[in-house]
C-alpha cells in the first residue's frame, strides 16, 4: 500500500511542474498523449525487471546486477545510476522551490528556502524507509482529495473543444515525443532498489502496476486540465501551468483566491517526493561503497544535493539545458539496462540449471 | 533501522533491571528466632518504641494454647475493629484447643513469614505481625485500612453517557473499580515494589488471553529498573517509564476513569495502578489512545461521530489558526476575500506592534487565564473569567492595543482547545501552536507547511512500548478500523492488531 | 555541545522571528490597488518611445473602520496616475508618492482607453505585464471610449459602495443580463493566440450622447438616457482582433454574440420585441438559454458551410398591447413565429457584419472546426479566421420555445377599463 503511494506521488508530482511545459512544447494539445505513449513504451522493460528480480527474491536490484552481470559491471551501472539520480535530483528540487519562489515569495532568497526544504527531507529520510512509507501513505488521500476538488473547479472553467484537433503536431511527433518523454517514468525503476522491503511479489507486482496505471490517469487528467483551460497556444508561454491553474479556480464569487490552499497540498507532496529520492540516493551510495550504516551518509548527500543544485544561474538554463542532456542519457539507459539484465540472467539459469 | 534502535534500547533497559533486582539476594537473611523477648525488642529497636507513638503492641496470652503471644500493627494503618474482633478475641477468648494459630484466627489473610526484612516490609503497609512464643516463623495478618476518599464523579473526564465513577488513591479499590467489569478469571493483576525508601506498590493489571507477552514484559522491565528512591504515585511513574521523556507528544495515557481502563484491558492493553493515585496508566497508548474519549462509544453511532468530528476540527482549528492568520495575513493576502482584507487593514490601522507580535501577546496572555483559572481558589473562580475577558477584549481593543480580529482567532483556538479531553495532548497541542506560530512567522505557509511535515515525521517514528505511535493508520494493522472515526459497535470485530494480542476478534468465542 | 548547538540555532531564528523575514509584510504595509488604467501618453509620440500613463485606484480601508465617516474629498485621493515605459515599472515610481508597497493581488480590473487599444502596442505591453506574479488571469479588461484615467476619476458608484466591490459586482451583473461581454485576461490569451476569433471587451464611457431614443440595447455606452446615478456606464463591446481593436458592437449585438457562443453563460435577459398582432406596442420578454447550440461546420471545396441551431427559452413578461396570448393557441402560434423570425433576422444581420467588417467571427466556433482535423498543422494551414470565415455559407435556424406567461397570464380587457 505503501508503495502505491510512493510511486504515486513521486510520479505524479511530475505533471506539476516544468517538465509539463516541454512536454507542450513537443505535442501542443497532444500533450496528453504523450505521457501515454510513454507509459506503453516503457512496460516492456518493466516487465523484463519484475521477472528478473522475481528470480531473486529478497535482493536488490543492484545487488541482482551484481549476480548477474558481475562485479565490475554492476558497478559501472550502479555508478551511473547514482550520478543521474543525484543530478535529476537537484535539478528538481531547485526547479519546484524556484516555482514556489517566483509565485509566492518573490523576495526570499533561494538559498534558504531550498536549504530548510532540503533539511526536512534529510531529517525525513534519516528516520527510515517505514516512515517514509508511513508519511506517504499517511498524505496520499489527502492529496487526492485536494487534487479531485481542483479538478472539478477547474472543470466549471474548462472549454472541452479546446482539446482538438486531436493528433497536436502529428502522429511521428507524438512518437518521438513518447520516446524522448520516457524518464518521466523513471521512478519505479530505482524502486526497484527498494524492492526486498515490500512485503512479497505480489504486492509488489500489483502495486507497481496499479500505481502506475493510477498515475497515469492522474497525470493524464490534470495536462488535459491545463489544455482546457488555457488552450494550447498559450501554453507554451506560461512557466508554471499549475501555479497558474491554481489561481485561476474560484469558489462561488467572493473567494477568489484560494491558490493558497492548494499550494499546501502540494508542497506536502513535493516533500515527501524529495525524501524519497534522498533516501534512494544514500542507499544507492551505500551499496556502491560498500557502506553498510547508509543512513549516516544522508547528511553529506543532501549537501552534496543542495550545492549542485545552487550551481546553475537560473531556472530556465536548468530546465532546458541540464534536464533535456540527463533525460536522454537516462532514456537509454532505461531502454537498454533492463533486457541486459534479463538476458544475463537467463544466461546464468542455463549455465547453472 | 527502526528495528535495531528499539533492540538497542531494550537491551540497555533489561541490563538495567537485572541490575536492581539482583541486589535484594545479596543480603543475609535475617530469620525470626523462637525467642520472643529477642524478637520484640529487635522490633522495638527498628521502630524507634516507644517514641515512636505510631507503632504498637498488644502482648496477651493465647488461650488455650499458654503461649504468649505479641501482635505489632501501625494504628494509623490498619483497621482496628477488625485486629480487635478477628485477631485478638478469637485468640484470648477461645474455648476450644488451639494446635494451630492460623485456623483460630478469623480474619480472611494470614500467612507464615520467616524473614524479618519481608514481615517488616508488610507491617510497613499496614498488616499486623503476629508472633508466637516457640514459633520460629511470624504470621502477616492482612487488616491494613488506609483513610482516603470514597468514590466520586470524575473530574476530567467527564461523560454524557458513561458511567461516573472514578479511581481513588486506594489501589485494592481501584482494582475492584475495574474488576467488576471484567468479571473472568484471565484478570491477572501483578504486584511489583518499587522505590527503595517508600517502597510504593504497583499493580499491573492485564487479561492473560489478550495481552501482548512483549508489551507486558516490556512495561514490567521498565518499571523495575527505575532505581529512585520514592516514586510516589503514577504521575511520577509515568515520567519514569514512558519512552521518550523529553518529548512533547506524551506516549502514555493516563486516565481516571475504571470503564476505560476496563474497555483497555479488553482490547489487550495493560494497565497499571498504583496507591495514591486516583489515576491508572494505559501502555502501549497510540495517538488515537489520546484522541478518542470515553463517551465516544457510549453515544450512538451518528452522535459519537459527530462528536469526534467536531473534535478533529477542534484540533485543527486550535493548530492552525493562528498560524493561518499570521501566514495569510503577511505573506499571502491574495486569499482573503477584498472586504476581509480591508476590515483588516482599516482595524489595523491604529495598531502599533506587528501582527505577530500582537498575537503572541494575546496568546500569552490567554495562557496565563488559563493557568490562572486552573489554580484560582473556587470562591473567586468566576471573577477571572469576568477580569479576562474585560481586559483583554474590551480594554485592547479600545485603547487600540490589538485589533479586534486577533482576538477572535485567539478567543477561537483558546476556545478549540478545550474539546481535546486527555489532559497531556491538551498541553501537546497548546505548545504546539506556538511553534507552527513561529514558522508561520518565518515563512509563511512554507513554514506552516515545514513544521507540519516535522511533526507528522517525528509522529510516525514514534514507538509507545514498540507499538508505532499512529498505528493503526500508518503501518496497516488488522483493527476495529477505530482511529479517527468509529463503526457501529457491532461492525467493531477486531482487536487492535499493534498490541499483538491472541485473540483477534471481539466476537464471542464459539466453542 | 548539542546543547550549545541547540541553543544557537534557537537564537538565531528569534533574530529572525524578530526583524521580519523577507517576504513579510504586514496588511497595512500595503497599499491595494483596486483598478489599473491604461492610456497613451499624452504629449509623447509613442513610436518614439515606449511609454504609456498609467492610473491607479487605490482602495482606502480607512473607509471600513467602524465610525469613521467617508467624506466625499477623500476619494479623489486614491486615484494616482503616472507617465512610466510599462505597467510593472509604474509599480515602482509610484511609490515616490505613494507610500506603501503597491500590490495588484485585488486587482479586478484592467481599463484601457480606446486609443491605446487600437495600438499594437497594447498587445505587447499586456503579454509581458502579464509576467508580473501578481497579475491574474480572471481579471477582467474594460475598453472605454475616453481616456481610461477619467473614467476612474468620475466613477462615482451609488450608495458609496467601496470602488473594488463596484466593480465586482458590476461585472458580475454586466455579465449576467448579457449586455457585456465576459472579457478575462485568460480568454483574451486564448483567443488571440488561438488566431482563430475575435475577442470583445467590456466597453464602457462616461460621457453622455445624446442621441436619441432606441430599443433598451441598441446603445453602445455613453448613449443611454438617464439621470442621476453613476455617469459612467457599460454597455456593448469592443472586438479585437489579433490584439489591437478593430471596432465595436452595440448592446444588442453583443448580446446576440454571447448568445450565440456556447462558452458564454447568460442568466438574465431581457428583451423587447415588437408585438405582431399589434404594431405599437413592445412586448417584454425574459430569454434563458438552457440548452447549446449546435454548430455544424461542413467542409466542402469551397467556402465551408455552417449551420448553427440557435435553441432558446422565452418568458412572456408583458404584453400592454393586451392581446390574449395566453389562451389562445392560434395567437401563441403567430408571435412564436414572428418572433423566431426577428431573432433569425438579428443573428443573421450580425453574422454578416462580422463577415464584412471585421472578417472574423466572435462567437468562437472555431472550437467546432477543430475536430474536424487531426493536426495542429492542418487546422492552421487552413486558417479558418482569414481565408474561410469571410465566405462561408450561414444558416441560423432557430428553436423558441415559450415557456411561460409570468403571474398574471391575462391582461385586463382594457376596453372595459376605460369607459
Amino acid at each position: 500500500m505503501e508503495f502505491f503511494s510512493i510511486i504515486a506521488i513521486t510520479v505524479g508530482l511530475k505533471s506539476t511542474d516544468m517538465s509539463t511545459v516541454l512536454l507542450f512544447k513537443s505535442g501542443l494539445n497532444a500533450a496528453w498523449m504523450i505521457a501515454i505513449g510513454s507509459f506503453i513504451l516503457i512496460i516492456p522493460s518493466l516487465l523484463l525487471v519484475n521477472s528478473v528480480l522475481k528470480k531473486y527474491q529478497c535482493k536488490t536490484i543492484l545487488e541482482v546486477t551484481q549476480l548477474t552481470l558481475g562485479k565490475p559491471i554492476a558497478f559501472v551501472v550502479a555508478f551511473i545510476m547514482l550520478c543521474l539520480i543525484l543530478i535529476n535530483t537537484a535539478t528538481d528540487s531547485r526547479s519546484y522551490i524556484t516555482q514556489l519562489i517566483t509565485i509566492n515569495f518573490p523576495n526570499t532568497p533561494l538559498f534558504i528556502l531550498y536549504l530548510c526544504f532540503l533539511a526536512l527531507c534529510m531529517w525525513g529520510a534519516k528516520k527510515g524507509w517505514e516512515t517514509v512509507g508511513t508519511i506517504a501513505w499517511t498524505t496520499f488521500p489527502y492529496l487526492i482529495i485536494a487534487l479531485s476538488f481542483l479538478f472539478f473547479l477547474l472543470f466549471k472553467e474548462a472549454v472541452f473543444n479546446r482539446i482538438f484537433p486531436l493528433f497536436g503536431t502529428g502522429l511521428w511527433e507524438i512518437a518521438k515525443g513518447s520516446f524522448n518523454f520516457i524518464p518521466l517514468f523513471s521512478e519505479p525503476f530505482t524502486l526497484a532498489v527498494m524492492y526486498p522491503f515490500v512485503k512479497g511479489h505480489q504486492t509488489y507486482t500489483r502495486g507497481l502496476y496499479s500505481s502506475l496505471i493510477f498515475t497515469v490517469f492522474l497525470m493524464v487528467l490534470l495536462y488535459l486540465s491545463y489544455l482546457w483551460i488555457f488552450d494550447y497556444r498559450s501554453i507554451g508561454k506560461i512557466t508554471f501551468p499549475y501555479n497558474e491553474a491554481i489561481r485561476f479556480v474560484t469558489i462561488g464569487r467572493s473567494i477568489t483566491n484560494i491558490e493558497t490552499f492548494f499550494i499546501t497540498i502540494w508542497l506536502v507532496g513535493v516533500f515527501v517526493k524529495f525524501t524519497v529520492y534522498i533516501y534512494l540516493i544514500s542507499r544507492i551510495f551505500g551499496f556502491l561503497f560498500r557502506i553498510e550504516e547508509f543512513e549516516h551518509t544522508i547528511i553529506p548527500i543532501t549537501l552534496l544535493v543542495f550545492v549542485i543544485g545552487l550551481i546553475p544561474e537560473n531556472n530556465e538554463t536548468n530546465i532546458f539545458l541540464v534536464r533535456t542532456t540527463t533525460t536522454a542519457y537516462v532514456k537509454y539507459f532505461i531502454l537498454c539496462f533492463p533486457p541486459l539484465l534479463w538476458a544475463a540472467a537467463k544466461v546464468k539459469e542455463a549455465r547453472a540449471g | 533501522m527502526n528495528n535495531s534502535f528499539f533492540k538497542k534500547r531494550k537491551a540497555f533497559v533489561s541490563e538495567m533491571s537485572q541490575e536492581s533486582t539482583g541486589n535484594t539476594s545479596d543480603q543475609s537473611l535475617k530469620l525470626f528466632s523462637g525467642d520472643l523477648v529477642q524478637d520484640v525488642n529487635h522490633f522495638k529497636q527498628l521502630y524507634s518504641f516507644p517514641s515512636n507513638v505510631d507503632f504498637m503492641l498488644r502482648e496477651f496470652t493465647i488461650n488455650k494454647m499458654e503461649r504468649r503471644a505479641v501482635l505489632f500493627y501501625i494504628p494509623s494503618l490498619t483497621d482496628a475493629k477488625l485486629i480487635d474482633d478477628a485477631i485478638i478475641k478469637p485468640l484470648i477468648m477461645n474455648d476450644r484447643e488451639i494446635t494451630d494459630v492460623t485456623s483460630a484466627i478469623g480474619a480472611s489473610a494470614i500467612r507464615a513469614e520467616a524473614e524479618i526484612d519481608k514481615a517488616v516490609h508488610e507491617l510497613n503497609t499496614g498488616d499486623s505481625l503476629l508472633l508466637v512464643e516457640g514459633q520460629r516463623h511470624a504470621y502477616i495478618i492482612k487488616t491494613a485500612l488506609a483513610a482516603g476518599r470514597s468514590v466520586e464523579k470524575p473530574q476530567n473526564e467527564t461523560t454524557l453517557f458513561g458511567p461516573k465513577e472514578s479511581f481513588i488513591e486506594k489501589a485494592d479499590v481501584n482494582i475492584s473499580l475495574i474488576r467488576k467489569k471484567i468479571r473472568s478469571e484471565d484478570f491477572t493483576v501483578e504486584k511489583m515494589t518499587i522505590g527503595g525508601r517508600s517502597n510504593n506498590e504497583v499493580f499491573i493489571i492485564y487479561n492473560k488471553e489478550l495481552a501482548s507477552e512483549r508489551v507486558l514484559n516490556e512495561v514490567k522491565s521498565r518499571i523495575g529498573a527505575i532505581s529512585k528512591d520514592a516514586v510516589q504515585n503514577i504521575s511520577l511513574l509515568v515520567q519514569h517509564i514512558e519512552d521518550r521523556k523529553r518529548s512533547l507528544v506524551p506516549t502514555v495515557l493516563q486516565t481516571e476513569r475504571p470503564d476505560r481502563a476496563a474497555s483497555f484491558i479488553e482490547d489487550g492493553y495493560v494497565i497499571v495502578v498504583m496507591n495514591n493515585s486516583p489515576f491508572a496508566l494505559v501502555a502501549p497508548s497510540t495517538f488515537w489512545s489520546f484522541y478518542h474519549s470515553g463517551d465516544d462509544h457510549y453515544l450512538r453511532f451518528i452522535n459519537g461521530n459527530f462528536t469526534r468530528l467536531l473534535r478533529i476540527l477542534a484540533m485543527f482549528i486550535t493548530l492552525f489558526t493562528p498560524s493561518a492568520y499570521i501566514a495569510i495575513t503577511n505573506y499571502h493576502m491574495e486569499m482573503l476575500p477584498t472586504d476581509l482584507l480591508l476590515a483588516i487593514a482599516g482595524a489595523r490601522e491604529m495598531v502599533p506592534f506587528p501582527a505577530i507580535l500582537e498575537l503572541l501577546l494575546l496568546e500569552l496572555s490567554f495562557e496565563l487565564i488559563r493557568e490562572a483559572g486552573v489554580r484560582v481558589p473556587v470562591p473567586i473562580g468566576p471573577t477571572i473569567g469576568i477580569v479576562g475577558a474585560l481586559i483583554l477584549g474590551q480594554a485592547g481593543v479600545e485603547a487600540n492595543v490589538v485589533s479586534p480580529i486577533v482576538v477572535i482567532v485567539v478567543a477561537l483556538s483558546g476556545l478549540s482547545s478545550y474539546a481535546i479531553g486527555d489532559v497531556n495532548l491538551n498541553y501537546t497541542i497548546r505548545i504546539t501552536r506556538f511553534a507552527f506560530l513561529i514558522a508561520a512567522g518565518l515563512m509563511g505557509i512554507f513554514g506552516m507547511v515545514l513544521c507540519f511535515m516535522a511533526g507528522l515525521i517525528y509522529l510516525t517514528s514514534l514507538k509507545s512500548f514498540g507499538v508505532p505511535y499512529l498505528a493503526p493508520l500508518s503501518p496497516k494493522y488488522k483493527s476495529s478500523g477505530d482511529t479517527v472515526f468509529r463503526k457501529l459497535l457491532t461492525n467493531e470485530r477486531l482487536r487492535p492488531g499493534f498490541t499483538k494480542t491472541k485473540d483477534l476478534t471481539k466476537d464471542t468465542v464459539s466453542e | 555541545m548539542k546543547r550549545k548547538a541547540g541553543s544557537f540555532l534557537f537564537l538565531i531564528s528569534l533574530i529572525l522571528l524578530l526583524t521580519g523575514c523577507w517576504d513579510k509584510k504586514e496588511v497595512e504595509e500595503r497599499s491595494y490597488v483596486v483598478a489599473i488604467g491604461l492610456d497613451l501618453p499624452s504629449g509623447l509620440d509613442i513610436e518614439k518611445e515606449q511609454a504609456i500613463d498609467v492610473t491607479f485606484q487605490f482602495s482606502n480601508p480607512k473607509l471600513n473602520v467602524k465610525g469613521v465617516s467617508p467624506s466625499g474629498g477623500e476619494e479623489m485621493k486614491d486615484v494616482v496616475s503616472l507617465t512610466a515605459p510599462d505597467l510593472v515599472s509604474a509599480r515602482n515610481m509610484a511609490n515616490s508618492f505613494v507610500t506603501r508597497e503597491i500590490s495588484f493581488t485585488h486587482n479586478k480590473v484592467l481599463i484601457v482607453s480606446e486609443e491605446l487599444a487600437k495600438t499594437e502596442i497594447f498587445y505587447r505591453l499586456l503579454t509581458t505585464a502579464f509576467k508580473d506574479r501578481e497579475i491574474r488571469r480572471e481579471t477582467s479588461i474594460i475598453v472605454t471610449e475616453g481616456m481610461a484615467s477619467k473614467f476612474i476619476e468620475k466613477n462615482k458608484p451609488e450608495m458609496m459602495i467601496r470602488p473594488h466591490r463596484y466593480y465586482q459586482f458590476l461585472i458580475d451583473r454586466a455579465t449576467e443580463t448579457g449586455l457585456v461581454p465576459e472579457s478575462t485576461i485568460n480568454r483574451f490569451f486564448a483567443i488571440t493566440d488561438g488566431d482563430a476569433d475575435l475577442f470583445l471587451a467590456m466597453y464602457g464611457s462616461y460621457n453622455k450622447q445624446k442621441d436619441g431614443f432606441q430599443d433598451e440595447d441598441q446603445y453602445i455606452a455613453g448613449q443611454v438616457p438617464k439621470k442621476g446615478g453613476n455617469p459612467v456606464q457599460l454597455i456593448g463591446s469592443a472586438v479585437f482582433k489579433e490584439g489591437k481593436m478593430i471596432g465595436k458592437l452595440s448592446g444588442e449585438e453583443t448580446r446576440i454574440t454571447r448568445l450565440l457562443d456556447n462558452t458564454s453563460n447568460i442568466r438574465d435577459l431581457f428583451s423587447s420585441f415588437q408585438d405582431p398582432l399589434d404594431k405599437e406596442y413592445k412586448i417584454a420578454v425574459r430569454i434563458k438559454k438552457t440548452r447549446k447550440n449546435k454548430v455544424e461546420v461542413k467542409l466542402r471545396n469551397g467556402p465551408p458551410e455552417i449551420n448553427v441551431t440557435y435553441p432558446l427559452d422565452m418568458k412572456i413578461l408583458s404584453v400592454p398591447s393586451m392581446v390574449n396570448y395566453a389562451e389562445d393557441i392560434e395567437n401563441q402560434k403567430k408571435l412564436k413565429l414572428a418572433l423566431e423570425e426577428k431573432l433569425k433576422e438579428n443573428a443573421e444581420k450580425l453574422i454578416k457584419k462580422t463577415q464584412k467588417e471585421f472578417k472574423t467571427e466572435p462567437f468562437y466556433w472555431s472550437l467546432y472546426v477543430r475536430p474536424l482535423f487531426s493536426t495542429v498543422k492542418e487546422y492552421e494551414t487552413w486558417d479558418w479566421n482569414n481565408k474561410r470565415y469571410p465566405y462561408a455559407d450561414i444558416h441560423v435556424t432557430m428553436d423558441l420555445e415559450i415557456t411561460g406567461f409570468g403571474k398574471q397570464f391575462r391582461e385586463s380587457d382594457i376596453e372595459k377599463v376605460i369607459d
